[in-house]
């Protein structure tokens, strides 16, 4: 309510009122404004943890350009439903991979949470996820996506993700004779 | 025709409109932390030659291929050791640490460091 204030006098309230704030706003690529709460932001992005730590947080939203609205909205969502979440004993993967160091299983919320996604919303989320150094959300998406290429095929995972095979016949043969053993069963 | 889209503000799945992003163009950083997250045997037989952006990656990480897990290899084989060579050159020499037991080889422990010390003749 800074209604029939001077204009300074609202500005320097308005100031006062942000320091305080516990929560910080976020503005998309196509201007959309979203409040996400200061600790969370500052604990799951190292991007905005620095922003507020170096005072360049916007107090009318702090532009993130490369983010729409879409990815910006699950960002938020998904740092407040983290702030609320209550971590359950560390469900250490066994062997995901042998090439990763131990992978936290996403929670039951947070597979729920990218399962939701269409295609598109998920590589913006990965894409914005890994723009804001969001190292938690970056696991977990690019964990489903993982799920989507497990044991298919190359024309199975072109056909899940809509890509084109791009590879001239002379390449493919090389392909296929370079990896021939990979595709016959143990 | 020339309607303009629609401003989307919901995160609800699109499923009608036709998916516009293009995989593809993953950015490497991000396909590489997919990769990490498949068996080595998952990229040989899928991920690997889905199209040549990706190959790339595939190929052009050696860290991908840094560990090989034995247990998915049969040396008693040609396939298995032409398993093993690929892999092992995939990782530029950096192949450091083979998982498992290797009975047949009679190595005594489960890690044998081939990055650092010589690697055993052929």
């Amino acid at each position: 309510m800074e209604v029939d204030k001077g204009k300074g006098e609202a500005e320097e309230t308005r100031k006062v009122a942000e320091a305080d704030r516990d929560t910080v706003t976020l503005k998309s690529s196509d201007g959309k404004l979203f409040e996400v709460s200061k600790e969370a932001a500052a604990r799951l992005s190292t991007v905005l943890a620095g922003m507020i730590a170096g005072g360049s947080i916007d107090d009318n939203g702090t532009d993130l350009k490369q983010i729409g609205s879409e990815a910006l909205e699950n960002v938020v969502d998904y740092c407040n439903k983290h702030a609320n979440s209550i971590p359950s004993a560390a469900l250490i993967s066994s062997s995901i991979s042998f090439n990763t160091a131990p992978f936290k299983e996403p929670e039951e919320w947070e597979r729920k949470f990218v399962d939701r996604l269409s295609h598109d919303a998920l590589f913006d989320l990965v894409e914005a996820a890994n723009f804001l150094g969001m190292e938690r959300l970056l696991d977990v998406t690019c964990h489903k996506i993982s799920e989507m290429m497990k044991g298919k095929s190359p024309d199975q995972i072109r056909e899940v993700f809509n890509i084109k095979n791009d590879y001239t016949k002379e390449e493919l043969e090389e392909i296929r004779q370079e990896l021939a053993w990979a595709f016959y069963d143990d | 025709m020339s309607r303009a889209m629609p401003s989307c503000s919901h995160s609800r799945p699109k499923r009608a409109s036709p998916p516009t992003a293009d995989w593809a163009a993953l950015p490497p950083d991000i396909l590489f932390t997919v990769f990490l997250k498949l068996k080595q045997r998952d990229i040989f037989r899928g991920a690997d030659s889905v199209c040549t952006s990706w190959q790339r990656v595939a190929v052009g990480e050696p860290a991908l291929w840094h560990h090989v897990d034995m247990r998915e290899i049969s040396l008693r084989s040609t396939r298995g050791l032409a398993m093993l060579t690929t892999r092992m050159n995939r990782s530029a020499g950096q192949c450091s640490t083979l998982f498992e037991e290797l009975p047949s080889l009679g190595l005594p422990t489960n890690r044998c460091g081939w990055g650092d010390q010589e690697a055993p003749s052929p």
